[in-house]
């Protein structure tokens, strides 16, 4: 075999591993996914072809559509809430400061740990009467919050315990962003007399419009998989308060055991992020590409 | 007059049936021996469910083997919080366990899926007869008998004694004694009174604590020929009402979330700070631990209004249709589910025994064990028992869960939980036709 054909071929070789494990364990389930959303499919029979009907039945279905708008509910406000932090926090630990390594690393801690085990912890901490929060409440004079036992309260809670899981991630993501633009540029602009403020919003943040996009996009895709705290903190509840679309699929497939419904579920979660992500694409796409 | 026939057959009556006695005889002899030979020898794989029954079973799995050279039992524990995620996938799969456990909600479910053996086989009518009937309907699907019961639960109000006394208030222990709804009210508003009690009662989490009432006040969630919805009733919103009520004088705790564990939903009783826990006497060994000394546990009587209204819940063990060894199978779970067994298992465990022929000599918590026994004998609903193990059942538990969530609540009225749950009920039925 020639040089020449050595070196096309070797590079495929050596990705075909890959290949072959996304083809086996990605598109291969995705595609079953897609099938057996037109199925009718409990758990422990063959599945059978029933169209559309599984979508019918999702327009018509009062959980579907509270689950929904959980979902959104949750997406949009962890993603802004993660993004709007994460760049704060990540634009103080660019400052020369003391200890900020330190900070970096506490504020990355909470994306290594379990999201379970994270989880318990919070919901113990979330608890109405002993739970540390409203102890610490409690201290100044405000009145116990049902933060997991109220509808008011249970999705703000679970908001609040994802970002704290996540924007470590941003902080890190955005710090490899605002370190990649030169700072002789932000120079510039402070000696032509801009202030730090205008410094950061005409020259910083245009600069870090890529970065921003990745975050985003990154963030909105695991938000809109919310699952595992949901499931451990409240089960979807109270009432349907809670019950967002990963845990109405792993409801409808494993407690009810109809493995077609859950995969419709799937299919419009899918779609919801693609929709999401493309938005997102389109609104910051034009000026990414330069 | 005789027929020559007649005559013929009563000459060589005796040698002909001396001749067919014999071959039965032998051929009963012979067929016992293959059936010893062949059924009771092979390898099983047996689930169950928490660590801390690992050991006892494995006795039992022990003696067994020790009565039965050649067979093997493998023992696999999953944890009960992933038991019905793991359970389905190995089915599907095609490694489903020979011998398996199902909770009472389950079995019903199960077997509308066409993966339970038929145990009629092998599990004569006579060896049914100790059992309850209401769980023998449970194990029967289509006629055909699917499962056998372990074990069987009711709901258990345990209440904190030192807080009773303190208010002055008796203990009923008796059917006779059961207090009305109205005075239930009245003990819980005078227990919270006068010990500054943050809730004067837990009531559960889940329809096997709540739905009681509402079987007790008359209400039910199917007609009678199971065909259509009947929970919309004056019955229903008169229990909604009465619960709600309490719910927001402080006098029950609302519903914890659905992911909290056993720890957490008790401990406001195990600090003392409420009086009454609706819970099980499964987990008395659990919840005395956690007392420890801090205060005398106890039990009362379920409160009763016009009707019947405990269910009946249990484990029940079952054998799976695709197993290679059915007989062994069917074998084993006789063998788990005999007298001895059930008696040993209900005295480690505080469980109710399902069989009538079997009497446990409870060590610990004997006084509770009693009213538990007497409250299922007096107040054990044969209706609710098999309404909630209805095959589609877990899909209207999940609604009525999370309607009753909403009302207590405050977030929805009575009226639109019960128009939302008989519309659940509505369209289950319908799918299921």
């Amino acid at each position: 075999m020639s040089y020449r054909i050595n070196r096309r071929i070797i590079p495929y070789l050596f990705l075909l591993p890959c290949f072959v494990a996304l083809i086996l364990f990605s598109f291969i389930p995705f595609l079953q996914g897609l099938y057996f959303a037109l199925t009718s499919y409990p758990l422990l029979k063959s599945p059978e072809f029933i169209g559309f009907k599984n979508f019918e039945r999702l327009t018509r279905d009062p959980l579907f559509l509270a689950s929904l708008r959980n979902t959104l509910v949750y997406m949009i406000t962890t993603v802004t809430l993660r993004v709007i932090i994460g760049l704060i926090l990540a634009v103080l630990l660019n400052i020369r400061l003391r200890g900020r390594i330190l900070f970096r690393t506490i504020f990355y801690l909470p994306v290594i740990a379990p999201l379970v085990t994270v989880s318990v912890v919070w919901r113990i901490i979330f608890d109405t009467y002993s739970g540390v929060l409203n102890a610490g409440l409690d201290l100044l004079g405000i009145a116990p919050v049902p933060w997991l036992t109220s509808t008011a309260w249970a999705m703000p809670a679970i908001v609040i315990m994802s970002v704290w899981k996540t924007f470590g991630w941003n902080i890190v993501v955005f710090l490899a962003g605002l370190q990649s633009i030169p700072g002789s540029l932000q120079e510039a602009a402070l000696i032509d007399g801009a202030s730090r403020w205008q410094a950061f919003r005409h020259v910083t943040l245009p600069l870090l419009r890529p970065t921003v996009l990745l975050a985003v996009v990154m963030s909105t895709i695991s938000a809109s998989q919310v699952f595992d705290q949901v499931y451990v903190m409240t089960g979807g509840g109270p009432g349907y308060s809670t019950m967002t679309l990963g845990q109405m699929v792993y409801t409808a497939g494993f407690q009810d055991y109809e493995m077609g419904y859950a995969s419709a579920v799937s299919v419009v979660l899918l779609l919801i992020t693609l929709i999401f992500t493309m938005i997102q694409f389109k609104g910051f796409g034009q000026e990414v590409e330069y | 007059m005789r027929s020559r026939f007649s005559s013929v057959s009563q000459k060589s009556f005796k040698p002909v049936t001396m001749v067919l006695v014999l071959a039965l005889i032998l051929s009963t002899v012979g067929m016992s021996f293959a059936q010893s030979g062949k059924g009771l020898e092979g390898e099983l794989t047996f689930y169950w469910y928490e660590d801390r029954f690992a050991e006892t079973m494995q006795s039992y799995i022990a003696q067994f083997e020790e009565a039965n050279p050649g067979v093997t039992v493998n023992l696999e524990i999953l944890p009960f919080g992933t038991y019905f995620e793991r359970l389905p996938v190995q089915i599907a799969s095609g490694n489903a366990p020979d011998v398996f456990f199902l909770v009472s909600g389950q079995v019903q479910n199960y077997a509308r899926m066409d993966v339970l053996a038929d145990l009629g086989a092998c599990v004569t009518p006579e060896e049914l007869e100790p059992y309850r009937s209401a769980q023998i309907d449970f194990s029967t699907y289509d006629g055909t008998l699917i499962a056998l019961p372990f074990t069987t639960t009711v709901l258990t109000l345990l209440v904190n004694e030192d807080l009773f006394n303190a208010a002055g208030i008796e203990i009923p222990r008796t059917f006779e004694e059961a207090w009305t709804w109205e005075e239930f009210a009245d003990v819980l508003r005078t227990l919270k009174a006068n010990n500054n009690l943050v809730s004067a009662m837990y009531n559960g989490g889940r329809d096997f604590w709540w739905l009681p009432w509402f079987y007790g006040n008359g209400a039910s969630l199917f007609n009678e020929t199971l065909d259509e919805p009947a929970f919309n009733s004056p019955e229903a919103l008169e229990t909604f009402e009465y619960l709600k009520a309490l719910t927001d004088e402080g006098l029950i705790a609302v519903p914890p979330t659905a992911g909290a564990s056993a720890q957490e939903v008790q401990q406001l009783f195990v600090q003392g700070r409420q009086a009454v826990f609706s819970g099980g006497h499964w987990d008395l060994t659990g919840l005395v631990d956690a007392i420890g000394d801090s205060f005398v546990l106890n039990a009362a009587m379920f409160p009763v209004s016009s009707s019947n209204s405990l269910a009946l819940g249990g484990d029940y063990l079952v054998v799976s249709r695709d197993t290679a060894n059915p007989e062994l199978a069917c074998e084993f779970i006789k063998f788990l589910t005999s007298a001895e067994v059930t008696q040993d298992y209900s005295e480690r465990y505080y469980y109710l025994p399902p069989r009538s022929d079997v009497t446990p000599e409870y060590t610990e918590h004997a006084a509770i064990m009693e009213l538990v026994a007497s409250q299922a004998d007096a107040l054990a609903s044969s209706q609710l028992t098999l309404h909630r193990g209805l095959p589609f059942y877990s899909t209207v538990n999940s609604v009525f869960g999370a309607e009753y969530q909403l009302v207590m609540l405050g977030e929805k009225s009575p009226e639109e939980a019960l128009e939302a749950i008989d519309a659940a009920i509505a369209q289950v039925l319908a799918e299921a036709e």
